[in-house]
């Protein structure tokens, strides 16, 4: 009994600690069948030409700046969704005032796992109000066979701006559009952020613009603080800048942004994206 | 030869478990609780009806080394020779347990009260006792337990004490019962007090608080030789103001249990062991809606839990060797929060302790070794595997911000070594030293803090998780002599510390906290030096006449020469203590040098020197069967407006405070 007692009474007391040390294991989630469940569904549109059906897919609601774009063809005489269909993106707006403009885009490429054409187009303008986007697709079948159709959409402003544009104070000609890429779930901690930029040289015409020194500086305004260790995005081609910017907390941020040429005349010294989270 | 300080017993006790540990038949049936030496290393205080009704935190102040850091009338934060926070390990009944509190508002003492307390035993140093994983020396609360008797009886305890200066009363009520088979101690304990008033009758705003306490102790004997006992212990204050704070506290909640198994079957080598179990948890939330000027409402909920078991044995006598032995095993959890609410905007949120798990696993070990009768060597030695990590992503994400990946968590084995060797020159006179290494792990805030407001030098703490652990070599000499009717002692130390750990501002960080001064990293610096020593005396005139008189003094400096911030000047206490009959009376001169030495960088300013004057007179009456005993006691009646050195926030002690204490036994 004494032994008994001796050996067992440690025994529970490691059993005890070792089952209280026990990690929580992850719950991994139910599976997902339908791989594009978590997008948006933004339109269901007739290709009668070429008899295809076409979905339209974002993350989330359009908006004014940078939004993913994904596209599914199915062949409705196979009922099989196509591999690396040929689309192309040619957004127009119509605004009230019967101008006409499109707005920068990067053309989508097929993306396999999700079966989709996989392309962004950053809407400079709601079309509440100020008129009617139409999200316009360039399709073509193997045959050669294309047909264009017309796609209305809603942009919607966001309480938060996700673009802003100015003129560059160094060359009064040059219309820059910069739009918020990354973070798009903002944590506490470091985060990517990414911004595209874009100039408007025409209505029609809005290439990227690269080559350009972006500095950024996050505050909290109303704690009158900033954070430390932020990195100020650097050209990545294509008009996209990658930085990390780091949150010490959640609530309201204000990242100050200031915009340099490539030989570092200032064009813009007080931009600034709103992130609260 | 017993120190006998009127209001409060000091002895020094020579025990290397807590009393519990002493064969059965002692504790439960003579009540004989400590085996008197002088010049031990471990003093313990003996909580009785003559000093039941001072905090604990006064108590503590008033062993030898101790001192306390005050944030306002209310859990004051220990200090043992000027070593505080994680540098000293404080447990419970055995129990560890820590605070929920980031900006150390709730030092463990101040989950317990006095009147639940059997005794109080303070340590000086590294390896001050086998369960000793600091380097700054154990503070253990040994609660009151149950205990048993061939004849059953039970017995009950009331108490009151009212205070007139802050406006304020304690009361306690104690029921035990015993018998042969069983035990149960029950107390239920309240106070509540208004804000003090210092010297000279200013108002010192936000020092009220309110608390309760329960404890209830179980004793089951399992058989002649064997002991369960079951501990459980809740507290709760309420509403207490922290003056030197920007903010209060709304609840600070404490719930405790332990069960522990005692076995002094005795065989050829093992004299008695025992084990526990035991699980605590804290929830702290600050308050800032009573202040005026809160320039943002914030939320600061923290949370502790800790569980944790171990095993103790003691040897036989085995030729001029004793050995004994502890294997412990803990964890605790901690987590704080802080949420801002701005006005019109969203709120803000971030962990301040960012999820972070502490594992501990250690062993000790101390050989007691009587070389002759004159010399005596004790040596002692533990090691503990500490790992931290923060269970959480979210947590993590934190320490991101400072460019630190912890996904890894921190291993960190802590070391620590004793030598103690003492010599009987002649019956008068004894001579000690003791020599000691010991390393300190980082605690939660040096490694994950994530600005944490120090009101102290008003900069934001942040957390560093390649911090170094604190390495002590500390090397002590004492002596004491006993006459008739006179002793004295003498203890003198010095520690190196190595890499002891300190804020440094980073002026690359901007302040979190609005109006603070800046960012402070928590880092190491090369070395700082702690030394001073602690002297007492006893002379009993007479029969009821008895003079007591203690000095102790710490010096404290960085490598680089400047004075460590928060250490006590010299301080010493004079006591005329008088008892005739059923009466006794004791007054007390206590003073405190100018404390001239300080580092501005820290917050530290000048204090001037004080002298206080104390008073009480008491009368136990036997009123039938009934005892009550009745005192009268007044603190610093020559009503002087004075700072402690380690008060914080430039906030004034109490002033005079008279209180009525009754105490009737049942």
């Amino acid at each position: 009994m004494k032994y008994f007692k001796i050996i067992f009474i440690p025994l529970l007391a490691i059993a005890l600690f070792a089952t209280s040390c026990k990690k929580e294991e992850i719950n991994p989630g139910t599976p997902v069948d339908d791989p594009l469940s978590e997008y948006v569904l933004i339109s269901e549109t007739p290709a009668t030409t070429l008899d295809y059906t076409i979905k339209i897919y974002a993350q989330e609601a359009l908006f004014v700046g940078y939004n993913y774009i994904l596209v599914q063809v199915k062949d409705n005489a196979t009922g099989e969704i196509l591999d690396n269909p040929d689309v192309m993106f040619m957004p127009v707006m119509e605004m009230n005032s019967g101008m006409m403009h499109a707005c920068p885009l990067e053309q989508p490429t097929y993306n396999t796992s999700l079966q989709v054409m996989e392309g962004t187009i950053t809407f400079v303008m709601p079309s509440m109000g100020q008129g009617k986007w139409n999200l316009g697709l360039k399709l073509k079948n193997t045959a050669g066979t294309e047909e264009d159709i017309n796609i209305d959409v809603d942009v919607m402003q966001k309480a938060e701006p996700q673009l802003f544009s100015f003129v560059s104070t160094h060359d009064p000609n040059q219309n820059v559009f910069v739009a918020l890429v990354n973070p798009r779930m903002p944590q506490i901690g470091i985060n990517d952020f990414e911004v595209v930029a874009y100039e408007r040289q025409s209505m029609m015409s809005w290439p990227a613009l690269e080559m350009l020194n972006i500095e950024i500086d996050p505050e909290m305004p109303t704690m009158g603080h900033g954070s430390p260790n932020n990195v100020n995005p650097i050209d990545m081609g294509e008009g996209h800048y990658l930085g990390k910017v780091n949150f010490t907390m959640s609530g309201y941020w204000k990242v100050n942004m200031k915009f340099e040429t490539a030989t570092n005349e200032m064009m813009k010294d007080d931009a600034f994206f709103d992130i609260t989270f | 030869m017993k120190l006998k300080l009127i209001g409060l017993a000091i002895g020094l006790a020579n025990l290397t478990f807590s009393q519990s540990l002493l064969p059965a038949d002692s504790i439960y049936m003579s009540g004989l609780l400590t085996q008197i030496e002088l010049l031990s290393l471990i003093d313990t205080l003996e909580v009785s009806e003559n000093n039941v009704f001072i905090p604990i935190e006064r108590l503590i102040q008033r062993t030898e080394g101790a001192n306390i850091i005050s944030r306002g009338n209310f859990a004051q934060d220990p200090m043992l020779r000027s070593y505080k926070n994680s540098q000293i390990n404080v447990t419970l009944n055995g129990m560890r347990m820590f605070g929920a509190c980031t900006d150390r508002m709730d030092p463990i003492t101040s989950y317990a009260e006095t009147s639940n307390l059997e005794s109080i035993s303070v340590s000086h140093s590294g390896n001050a006792d086998l369960s000793s994983n600091a380097i700054g020396g154990s503070l253990s609360m040994n609660l009151k337990e149950a205990s048993f008797s061939g004849n059953p009886k039970t017995s009950g305890l009331v108490g009151t004490s009212i205070a007139i200066n802050t406006n304020g009363y304690n009361l306690f009520g104690q029921l035990n019962h015993q018998n042969k088979k069983w035990g149960l101690f029950l107390q239920v304990s309240t106070k509540e007090h208004g804000n003090y008033y210092a010297g000279g009758g200013k108002e010192v705003l936000y020092s009220q608080y309110r608390k309760i306490n329960t404890t209830a102790n179980f004793a089951y004997q399992l058989s002649k030789k064997e002991v369960l006992k079951v501990n459980f212990l809740y507290d709760k204050a309420l509403d207490v103001g922290y003056p030197a704070l920007p903010m209060d506290v709304g609840i600070a909640e404490a719930t405790v249990i332990g069960a522990n198994y005692q076995n002094f079957h005795s065989g050829k080598y093992i004299n008695h062991w025992e084990a526990m179990v035991y699980y605590n948890t804290i929830y702290h939330e600050m308050d800032d809606t009573k202040r005026p000027d809160v320039p943002m409402h914030m939320d600061m909920p923290g949370w502790s839990k800790t569980f944790g078991t171990w095993l103790k044995s003691e040897t036989q006598q085995l030729g001029n060797h004793k050995l004994s032995g502890m294997l412990e095993y803990f964890q605790n959890f901690r987590r704080a929060e802080m949420t801002m609410y701005p006005e019109n905007e969203i709120e803000m949120f971030m962990l301040t302790w960012p999820d972070v798990m502490r594992n501990s696993g250690g062993l000790g070990l101390k050989d007691t070794w009587e070389i002759n009768s004159r010399w005596n060597l004790n040596s002692s030695a533990r090691i503990d595997l500490f790992y931290s990590y923060i269970t959480t992503d979210f947590g993590q994400k934190h320490l991101e911000v400072f460019g630190y990946d912890v996904e890894d968590g921190i291993f960190e084995p802590i070391f620590s070594w004793k030598e103690n060797l003492s010599y009987q020159l002649n019956e008068n006179l004894k001579i000690f030293t003791n020599l000691a290494y010991a390393e300190r792990s980082p605690d939660v805030s040096e490694q994950y803090g994530f600005f944490l407001f120090n009101a102290h030098d008003g900069y934001d703490y942040i957390g560093n998780p390649e911090i170094l652990k604190e390495k002590a070599w500390q090397a002590e000499l004492g002596f004491s002599q006993s006459f008739q009717k006179i002793d004295w002692s003498l203890k003198g130390y010095f520690h190196h510390v190595n890499n002891y750990i300190i804020g440094r501002t980073d002026s690359a960080i901007d302040a979190m906290t609005i109006g603070a001064n800046g960012v402070r990293v928590y880092t190491n610096l090369p070395y700082a030096i702690l030394s001073g020593f602690e002297s007492s005396l006893n002379y009993s005139i007479n029969k009821s006449l008895t003079i007591a008189a203690t000095a102790q003094y710490t010096y404290g400096t960085e490598s680089n020469g400047e004075p460590l911030p928060l250490i006590s000047p010299l301080q010493s206490r004079l006591q005329l203590s008088w008892k005739k009959k059923s009466w006794y009376a004791d007054t007390e001169v206590q003073w405190a040098n100018a404390q001239n030495r300080v580092n501005n960088n820290f917050g530290d300013l000048p204090t001037s020197a004080y002298t206080l004057l104390n008073s009480k007179i008491g009368k136990d009456w036997q009123l039938g069967k009934l005892n009550l005993k009745t005192e009268l006691q007044g603190t610093n009646l020559l009503d002087h407006y004075y700072r402690n050195h380690l008060s914080l926030g430039q906030i004034p002690q109490m002033g005079r405070n008279i209180t009525i204490n009754a105490i009737l036994k049942l």
